[in-house]
């Protein structure tokens, strides 16, 4: 038998997490030597998370690329980054190596992160190459952080004993180094746990967990299913649903009804299936110049119920239009959801404080819309396929501008009956407008005036505000002066637009170079299979979203000296940062396909 | 049998048995009455919002005269500060929203390095109030704003003349259109009663002459137009004086009547010096004198009030109840803090104190009409939701970080530190004991700021 030496460290300042380490013990062949993370946990394990070696992440040419970037470069000189990386730079002198570096050596064979239930304790584990390499990585740790402990600038260490094994503990957490594997958790009785399924062996492991090797299963088909387009996973995660709603945690989400009409339109769908799915699983994937983090769920049709047909459509099989898109593209939606239905089953949906709104809002609209019953007549008119566009606007350099210049969005739907109902929004539009300028005059605001015109077979009704030379509106104008809203109708197609340029341009769109682009991009997406509907589409671009924060510089500046209560320096140096942001990203999107399983996909693009 | 109250001795008033040539005398530190930080920061208080330890420092290490003199002294020319606080007045003004103005002023209340220009304006828009509920043109509030920040300090008969002319009042008393055929009287009517003399000094008959001196004046496309066709250009006969025909000469007029230094003088001094009680006409006859033989000039009468022996004297230190804007800037700049000024706006606003929305052509009544039941709680509530609010940075960190620096390392010395920098007057030990009890355990940031919050519910934290 040999004497081995672990050791036990307690982190401080420095690192996120305080150790308490074992030492000094005999120790032989045990059952949890050639363990995988997944025997060591309990099966008590709620959520898991398995990670790439270090290493592996930060020799990405993505990491790399990002590094590099002009941007991020900018951010390191941040004073804030500044004084953060001078602490660092000190640390790492007394660590006598970069602390990236110590992670990847501490990491190489991946790390670990889990929850447990019953100890509600949070534990990560790391797997070094070999014991050797841990061991010199902890020493360096432990001598930093029993210098801090001394000198009072870390947290007091406390040893003990469990099993024979000595460790170290502060009140922020324990850790321990069974051979190549360093544990880390916030609490002791988890440590213990998982140093008995090191030296004992454990039957019942999160291993052993159905849900589990199925969440696997589901993550790898999805990665081989990308074997020849795309890249291997670098985390992937798992989470036990079916347990987490045993133990009652978060009951709202799974149970009772909506309390938000917005939220239920947007992720109602979502709350139907974390009601009933097993498991969630997700995976982390990186490209030479992009990202994705999905999640990915199994799904059968009948988890959403009638009520939430709306949602995912008859069988689940509504499916989202190709996007639209502007010359100037801030935001572009496409969702597959039935209003008229939602509203409609608003009684089972909702709680009742929801219903009574609807109610009262319901009796206000009908009279809005010249006694058509809303839900019925006026959502009812509209499919069930909505798109939104959101993209910046220019204004005539040789007029007046708008103080603050907000983008310009539009709406577009397919009409279920044109005939009927092109005339009927036609005089509901009027009216409204006619409704804007009584109210809007008797609060001093300037008038719109109604125009219609017919251009390439659309039908347009606007409304514009006009600069009249004799009024008081001068440089810069009211914020109304964003607006002309515009009616258009396109055969079926309905295109509500809060300016007529916006209209006019979606109008001229090519519907059948789109449905093209979806169909390759379905094809390209590679995360579940190729039947799979796109029930939601969500692109946010960055190009056109700066040069709108540009245009609103001083109003945002003055918006944070005043909420923030920042000098015009700070302001401006947040803005600052929030141009980096846009400078470093290229592209947002978020896509969810419904078909056996559910898969919600969120990409972020960076720069060239 | 008579009632309770008038069994009751009458109470006698304070400043009956003062001597006016000695309550307007200057006041100078000596050995027993020592120019420090406690008699800097009464002076703080009352000439501004109050100031930070640092501040209450260096005003001591200066002097007494040397810190009047900064009070009033101009503005600093292209004073960065106040470039910046125009450029954001400007941008405010051009998304066209008064709240969001109320919110720039408070921010300008906190750091302008003039406080006291800040202080009379507040006085003068109390005076002269204007709402933008009847008034939401940013532009035009904005404009009244800087005509009172203009004449703050100066000659009280140009800013009457000015606010005669300033679109937002003419509008505000519906006097944008006053035609000769029916004078408009509103606008006459508050020169004499609010704005110059009081009740009791004019008659129904001088009112209804006067609006006929105001007819033609105009308001067209947010600016002040006399209209000839439209004005009485016949003699009116107004305070005895057969002689007025236009409007700048019934102001004129109405500026020379006794009554009107008078009338501003009471004002000042029940703004800088006590709320209650009404101090007899011969304690005010100096400042009186002041004010006319400075022809209506206020910087002087204001000057003579704010180096007084009566400012000065124990008796009127705590003696004004603070208003939520001097209670909310006051503890921001005693803390050294900034904050959330768009929430600080509409936290005000709860307590009775919207600036930029006074409740009625009369303005804010002040004094103990700030105290009741529900504000009592209503402030400490302001000043612990302050201390709260994630924005709140105390000298650019957080309170325990600003604690640490002032040297409270427990909470007796936090305590001790938060009194002596955010009360006029110290509450009495036994209250200060029963949080120290209550208090004893708490550690941290929290604990700070709750002790804050239990400070503010005192009756002393009220006064100024």
């Amino acid at each position: 038998m040999r004497i081995r030496t672990s050791s036990v460290f307690v982190c401080s300042g420095i690192w996120l997490l305080t150790f308490v380490t074992c030492f000094g013990r005999a120790m032989g062949q045990v059952p949890g030597m050639d363990s995988k993370a997944a025997e060591l946990l309990p099966d008590t394990t709620i959520a898991y998370v398995e990670m790439a070696p270090l290493s592996q992440v930060m020799d990405h040419p993505l990491v790399k690329h990002v590094m590099s970037s002009k941007p991020y470069k900018t951010l390191l000189r941040n004073p804030e980054v500044v004084k953060a990386r001078g602490g660092l730079t000190l640390a790492e002198f007394a660590l006598g190596d970069k602390v990236t570096s110590l992670l990847a050596k501490a990491s190489e064979r991946g790390s670990y992160l889990a929850v447990d239930a019953e100890t509600q304790g949070v534990v990560m584990l790391m797997h070094a190459q070999d014991e050797a390499t841990l061991n010199d990585v902890v020493t360096r740790v432990m001598n930093l952080a029993r210098q801090q402990a001394n000198n009072g600038s870390g947290p007091a260490l406390k040893e003990g004993e469990y099993r024979s094994w000595k460790y170290v503990q502060s009140d922020q957490g324990v850790a321990a180094v069974m051979r190549d594997w360093l544990l880390l958790s916030n609490k002791a009785e988890l440590a213990k746990k998982i140093v008995d399924a090191y030296l004992d062996g454990r039957e019942a492991n999160l291993q052993g967990n159905p849900r589990f090797t199925e969440a696997n299963a589901l993550v790898q088909n999805a990665s081989a299913s990308r074997t020849h387009q795309g890249p291997k996973h670098l985390a992937w995660a798992f989470i036990d649903i079916e347990t987490v709603r045993r133990l009652g945690v978060a009951p709202q989400a799974f149970t009772g009804k909506a309390d938000n009409p917005a939220a239920e339109l947007l992720f109602g769908g979502l709350l139907a299936i974390l009601k009933q799915t097993p498991f969630l699983s997700s995976e982390w994937t990186m490209s030479e110049r992009s990202f994705s983090l999905s999640w990915l769920s199994p799904h059968d049709p009948s988890w959403a119920g009638a009520e939430r047909e709306f949602f995912f459509g008859p069988n689940g099989e509504g499916e989202a239009k190709p996007l639209f898109t502007t010359s100037q593209p801030i935001l572009s939606a496409s969702i597959y959801r039935n209003i008229s239905e939602m509203w409609l089953r608003a009684g089972d949906l909702f709680n009742q404080e929801v219903n009574d709104q609807i109610s009262q809002a319901e009796s206000g609209l009908t009279t809005l819309f010249s006694g058509r019953d809303f839900g019925e007549d006026i959502l009812g008119a509209i499919g069930p396929e909505l798109r939104l566009v959101v993209g910046k606007q220019d204004f005539d350099d040789s007029g007046p501008h708008p103080a603050v210049r907000l983008p310009q969005f539009a709406i577009v739907a397919q009409l279920r009956d044109p005939k009927t109902m092109q005339k009927e929004l036609r005089r509901i539009f009027q009216s409204l407008i006619g409704f804007l300028n009584v109210v809007g005059a008797m609060n001093g605001q300037p008038p719109l005036d109604l125009d219609s015109e017919k251009e390439s077979g659309v039908t347009y009704t606007m409304a514009t505000y006009a600069v009249d030379a004799d009024a008081s509106y001068t440089d810069p104008l009211p914020i109304q002066f964003n607006f002309s809203p515009c009616l258009g109708f396109k055969d079926d197609m309905v295109i509500l637009s809060s300016t007529v340029g916006l209209a006019k341009e979606l109008a001229a769109a090519d519907l059948s170079a789109l449905d093209h682009q979806q169909h390759a991009s379905a094809q390209s997406s590679g995360v579940v299979a190729d039947q799979a509907k796109k029930n939601t589409i969500l692109e946010v671009h960055s190009a056109a979203l700066k040069a709108v924060l540009l245009e609103n510089r001083q109003q945002i500046i003055a918006g944070n000296m005043i909420s923030k209560g920042q000098t015009e320096e700070q302001a401006d140096q947040e803005f600052q940062s929030l141009l980096l942001i846009a400078d470093l990203l290229k592209k947002v999107a978020i896509v969810l396909n419904v078909g056996s399983e559910v898969a919600l996909q969120l990409t972020v693009e960076v720069q060239d | 049998m008579g009632s309770y109250d008038n069994e009751r001795p009458p109470q006698k008033n304070l400043f009956d048995e003062i001597d006016p040539q000695w309550a307007w005398s200057q006041w100078s530190p000596s050995g027993d009455d020592p120019w420090n930080r406690q008699r800097a920061a009464h002076l703080h208080r009352r000439a501004g919002f109050g100031a930070s330890k640092a501040d209450l420092d260096n005003s001591v290490a200066k002097g007494f005269e040397a810190t009047i003199e900064q009070f009033f002294a101009a503005p600093p020319e292209n004073d960065p500060l106040m470039r910046e606080s125009e450029q954001l007045a400007r941008t405010i003004v051009a998304a066209r929203d008064p709240k969001q103005l109320a919110s720039w002023w408070l921010r300008w209340m906190r750091f302008a390095p003039r406080p006291l220009i800040e202080k009379m304006t507040l006085f003068w828009h109390g005076h002269f109030a204007t709402s933008a509920d009847k008034v939401p043109d940013c532009e035009l509030m904005y404009q009244q704003n800087q005509l009172l920040r203009n004449h703050a300090l100066g000659d009280f008969a140009k800013l009457a003349h000015g606010i005669a002319k300033d679109p937002a009042m003419l509008l505000y008393l519906d006097s944008a259109y006053n035609r000769k055929a029916h004078p408009n009287e509103n606008f006459a009517r508050e020169l004499v009663e609010l704005f110059c003399m009081g009740e009791g000094n004019y008659t129904e008959k001088d009112v209804q002459e006067l609006a006929r001196c105001f007819t033609g004046w105009e308001i067209r496309r947010n600016r002040f137009r006399f209209n000839p066709y439209q004005h009485d250009d016949g003699l009116k006969s107004i305070f005895g004086s057969n002689a007025i025909r236009s409007g700048e000469e019934a102001i004129d007029l109405v500026l020379q009547q006794p009554a009107v230094p008078r009338f501003l003088v009471a004002k000042l001094f029940k703004f800088f010096v006590a709320d209650e009680p009404a101090p007899p006409p011969e304690l005010l006859e100096p400042l009186t004198k002041r004010l006319i033989d400075d022809r209506l000039n206020v910087k002087g009468v204001v000057e003579q009030i704010i180096m007084s022996r009566l400012m000065f004297d124990p008796r009127i230190i705590g003696r004004k109840i603070r208003s939520p804007i001097e209670l909310a800037i006051g503890t921001l700049k005693a803390l050294e803090a900034t904050t959330n000024f768009r929430f600080l706006a509409d936290s005000i606003q709860l307590l009775g104190q919207n600036v930029f929305y006074p409740p009625s052509v009369k303005g804010w009544d002040g004094g103990r009409a700030w105290i009741n039941s529900s504000t009592m709680v209503g402030r400490a509530n302001l000043v612990y939701a302050l201390m709260q609010n994630e924005a709140t940075r105390f000298a650019g960190g957080s309170l325990e970080d600003w604690a640490r620096k002032q040297g409270a390392s427990d909470v007796a010395s936090f305590i001790d530190v938060v009194v002596s920098q955010c009360m006029a007057v110290a509450p009495p030990n036994a209250g200060l004991e029963n949080i120290l009890r209550q208090a004893k355990d708490w550690r941290g940031n929290a604990a700070w700021t709750k002790i804050i919050g239990v400070l503010a519910a005192l009756p002393e934290m009220q006064l100024g």
